[in-house]
């Protein structure tokens, strides 16, 4: 009973000293650091983990207590944003994390797969392609986090973290590559190499005296998940902008980041739901045509016997770090330092991709420390993957920071400004957008991976309806 | 009050852009300088308070320094991103 105490303790005072220097860095610009701490937030999921498996049997259960408080949790957050700006609405800017809460409401009304009444009398209407949306990206999301929990069980945290985050990572660039996306040049090339290297160092390292069918379900439950999580990805990836949300986020600039950030949290919620109730489906169906003695029919049972103790369950602290401290603080973070991004040096989704690293190194102390999992590996070789693992930051680093930077000077034809400027606001590519008078109308800055990317962007705008004149300027370096 | 912000690109006499832009760091108003390939040698961002602020800069700082062949300035309307 102290122990468990002692450990909430540490759990708590480590979460929420994270959160609080992942919001100040946010307020200072220093985005990067709040990215550092989504990633050791995530990392840190294991630890409850731990404790949960401890009291509950089934995975199944916590699976879905993380959805049912995750949503409970953004449901709450966005409730307290429509407070806060119905009450503080005078003062909508608080600086010191830069957020408002302006826009939730129009967001909720957005993305709801049911539309209101369009006049006093009709029904409500439900959007189809927004619930087939949600529900595929629901059902993708719990089967995901689902068979991560069977491999930890199965496998082992550490294996899981490190394996599941090579995969991914070599997987992603290979699609990016194939929807040529991404180009593959010599440092790149090394990293994922590298990356494979940690990959098999790990699996190596990992002592298996025989095969048992556990094991067997835990390999399996790690490939599903890598590549739902792949899927899942890829989906999450293809939501853009529509038209009308463009053009509205234009008609208020100066606002467009607490747009988009509203628009996440309100999406993240509702695809936290819809995670619930995939996964409720799922067992439902699995419950309605069991598989006589497999592992998953007997989990189904358990998890519908755990169920009936709901109450008993939701006590469980353990239950409520695991939604709200580890899956709604860090998305939220995560949403923060993407919305008010500002560095110039390197993008967001730079940084995400330098420091996503920290997740499965995070993954791998909470396993040693309190999952005492060290017993089930090779010290040395771990020791080994683990260095290699984290020298990729390096790597990584120096390729980005070493990526083709320019800036583009903009002749734009009457009345296609307007136009022109909603098209080049969602390009990742353009960290700068500026209005200008005199020769030219608008400057961009941009980074681009390799020349033959640069050359593109270049050959579209020229070809675009809106320019007059594309001018370019390769950027060697900044000073001051 | 709102600042003004403003872009000058400049191309510099060959063999002195070291020396141009020791010249540029000195100035507090300047805020970055790159350097470019291309149709101009420096893109400058500078921030100033009035306009006035930005004229003194341009006539008594910058147009004092040899090395500068021509410039031209663009007043920053807004920044969207």
């Amino acid at each position: 009973m102290v122990e468990e105490l002692f450990s909430i303790l540490i759990f708590n005072s480590l979460t929420v000293t994270l959160l609080i220097i992942a919001l100040i860095a946010n307020g200072k610009k220093l985005n990067y650091i709040t990215i550092l701490i989504t990633a050791i937030l995530w990392g840190l999921m294991p630890w409850p983990f731990f404790h949960l498996t401890a009291d509950i049997n089934s995975l199944f259960t916590i699976a879905f207590l993380r959805f049912f408080i995750a949503t409970i949790g953004g449901f709450l957050f966005i409730f307290i944003s429509l407070i806060c700006h119905r009450y503080f609405r005078r003062k909508s800017k608080w600086n010191w994390f830069q957020y408002s809460f302006q826009d939730f409401k129009t967001q909720i009304t957005n993305y709801l797969p049911i539309s209101p009444p369009k006049t006093g009398m009709s029904k409500r209407q439900v959007k189809v392609p927004y619930l087939v949306y949600y529900l595929l990206l629901g059902l993708f999301y719990f089967i995901t986090i689902l068979f991560y929990f069977y491999s930890y069980q199965n496998l082992g945290v550490i294996f899981t973290a490190i394996i599941n985050m090579v995969a991914t990572t070599i997987f992603i660039a290979g699609w990016n590559v194939l929807r040529k996306q991404e180009s593959i040049d010599s440092i790149k090339f090394t990293y994922l190499l590298i990356l494979l290297v940690a990959g098999i160092l790990t699996i190596e390292s990992l002592v298996i005296t025989e095969f048992t069918e556990l094991i067997v379900f835990g390999i399996i439950s790690l490939i599903i998940t890598i590549l739902t999580w792949v899927i899942f990805i890829i989906l999450s990836g293809a939501d853009d902008y529509t038209q009308a949300e463009k053009d509205r986020v234009l008609s208020f600039t100066d606002r467009a980041n607490n747009f988009q950030m509203s628009r996440s949290m309100v999406k993240l919620t509702l695809f936290f739901l819809f995670s619930t109730l995939t996964l409720l489906l799922f067992a439902v169906i699995l419950k309605a045509f069991p598989v006589a003695g497999s592992i998953m029919s007997d989990q189904i049972n358990l998890f519908f016997i755990e169920l009936q103790n709901l109450l008993t369950l939701l006590s469980n602290p353990w239950v409520w770090f695991l939604g709200i401290e580890l899956t709604v603080f860090p998305y939220f973070l995560y949403f923060l330092s993407q919305n008010n991004w500002s560095s110039r040096s390197l993008k967001w989704n730079q940084w995400v991709v330098i420091l996503g690293a920290f997740e499965p190194l995070t993954s791998i102390f909470v396993g040693i420390f309190v999952g005492q999992e060290a017993h089930k590996y090779n010290l040395l070789l771990l020791l080994l993957a683990t260095i290699i693992l984290a020298s990729t930051m390096l790597l990584r680093y120096y390729h980005e920071k070493n990526c083709l930077k320019s800036i583009i000077l903009l002749r734009v034809k009457q009345g296609r400004m307007k136009n022109l400027l909603t098209r080049l606001k969602y390009n990742p590519n353009i960290v700068e957008i500026k209005t200008i008078t005199g020769q030219y109308d608008v400057v961009l800055r941009t980074l681009f991976q390799s020349n033959h990317l640069l050359k593109t962007f270049i050959e579209k705008l020229k070809g675009l309806d809106s320019t007059l004149e594309v001018t370019n300027l390769i950027e060697f370096d900044e000073k001051k | 009050m709102a600042l003004i912000k403003a872009l000058m690109v400049v191309n510099i006499n060959p063999n002195e852009m070291k020396n141009v832009i020791k010249q540029l760091q000195s100035i507090k108003e300047i805020k970055q300088i790159s350097t470019v390939a291309g149709i101009y040698d420096l893109i400058i961002e500078i921030i100033v308070e009035q306009m006035e602020d930005l004229n003194d800069l341009i006539v008594e700082k910058i147009d004092l320094i040899e090395a500068i062949k021509s410039t031209d300035t663009f007043i920053v309307l807004k920044d969207y991103k």
